[in-house]
């Protein structure tokens, strides 16, 4: 999880995410599926809120809560966040 | 009175029914910080939110609005506020015309400084505790607390014993109240999550001594005290007033660290992340209801006066 090799693209967000919640679970990468819903994982909400502060320090720009419940999984969180990050729309400065 | 009752008071626990510690820990950080997060409002509790380009300013306005009409303040020529923040409903309480004598009942230091500091009209500011405050029977027509039932009760205690102060709280509004007069209520809540879950961060870090009710505490505590007349589980609203409060921390964040430090800052952010996850997962709920003082008199109870306190918005 080094922030030097970190690209905010769809791929990018994506692999932080399944290594970030494999490390939170101690549980291979392979078996976080980027397609699965995020409470499938037993994800509770203090590590829900850690992902979303870590995930916001790595790309640098905010990540509503709200998110989660709209894009339910890592794949779906990872394309809308890619996209936002595209157009600037709140993006770090 | 019950064993119980006579061991758990504030003679026997300098904490019961609020902890002054607890709130100087969360509420005395200073004044300024807290303004910036809260904005223009200046108000530290679930908004009312209409559609999505609602403002929080206005928001929080609607939801004092709400407590006012709930606790029928149009009515009202005496007012108690048990937990009155920075004084946002005082103020507005104060302009109605026919109010002449408001209450506000804080526990911290920094929030007296500066509500004495507005210099109110009809308005006396008590630093005191509920469990201490004295009124005689019927001083009041409408008592209002928001966001001030969640310090009464504390973690560490039993269950048993914080059943005991909920009920002495509803007991003591209960006489405090005109018969005719009516009480509004917002706390936060458990929702599906068990007591004994609750974090560590939120127990020791940001609410120290202080416990979240049941739903089902807060009826068997009103039980034969009050009547419901209506109960809103708002838990969005206050999702996103957290995050209102979080982006206007984020907008002002030099500032903020200015003000209290880097650990300090990041310590509301992640409350304020923790609290909208868990509302929008339904683990926490928003409460508020309306409540009106039982009473045997049948020309107080079935009174077209009764009658018409009984509508709510």
């Amino acid at each position: 999880m080094t922030t030097e090799s970190f690209q905010p693209t769809k791929d990018g967000i994506q692999a932080w995410c399944q290594s970030y919640i494999a490390n939170l679970l101690n549980a291979p990468v392979a078996k976080i599926d980027p397609n699965t819903d995020f409470d499938k994982f037993g994800l509770d909400s203090a590590m829900a809120v850690s992902m979303v502060l870590d995930l916001e320090e790595q790309i640098g720009t905010e990540v509503s809560p709200s998110l989660l419940f709209e894009y339910t999984t890592i794949a779906e969180l990872a394309e809308h966040l890619a996209t936002v990050g595209e157009k600037g729309v709140g993006a770090a400065a | 009175m019950t064993t119980l009752q006579a061991e758990h008071s504030p003679k026997t626990d300098p904490k019961y029914g609020g902890s002054k510690e607890a709130i100087l820990h969360h509420y005395d950080i200073g004044n300024e910080y807290w303004r910036l997060m809260l904005g223009p409002a200046y108000a530290y509790s679930a908004a009312i939110f209409e559609g999505p380009n609602d403002t929080l300013e206005a928001a929080q306005e609607r939801k004092f609005r709400w407590h006012m009409k709930s606790a029928h303040i149009e009515r009202a020529e005496s007012v108690l506020e048990v937990g009155c923040g920075w004084g946002t409903l005082l103020r507005m309480i104060s302009e109605e015309p026919q109010v002449k004598k408001v209450v506000g009942l804080t526990l911290s230091d920094a929030q007296t400084v500066h509500l004495k500091s507005m210099n109110l009209p009809k308005v006396e500011i008590r630093t005191e505790n509920w469990a201490v405050h004295e009124a005689a029977p019927g001083t009041y027509d409408s008592i209002i607390s928001i966001g001030a039932f969640e310090h009464f009760a504390k973690h560490q205690d039993s269950e048993e014993q914080n059943a005991v102060v909920y009920r002495d709280f509803f007991s003591r509004c209960h006489r405090w109240l005109n018969p005719n007069g009516a009480m509004s209520l917002q706390t936060i809540a458990f929702g599906t999550m068990d007591r004994k879950d609750a974090s560590e961060f939120m127990k020791t870090e940001i609410y120290p001594d202080s416990d979240l009710p049941y739903l089902a505490d807060i009826i068997k505590a009103v039980d034969g005290l009050f009547e419901v007349v209506a109960v809103r589980n708002d838990r969005f609203d206050y999702a996103r007033s957290y995050d209102e409060w979080f982006k206007n921390l984020r907008a002002r964040r030099d500032e903020a660290v200015a003000l209290v430090g880097e650990e300090e800052v990041r310590r509301f952010e992640r409350f304020f992340k923790i609290g909208s996850i868990g509302f929008r997962m339904g683990k926490i709920w928003l409460l508020r209801l309306a409540l009106r003082p039982i009473h045997n008199d049948w020309n107080v109870m079935g009174t077209p006066s009764y009658a018409e306190g009984h509508r709510l918005a």
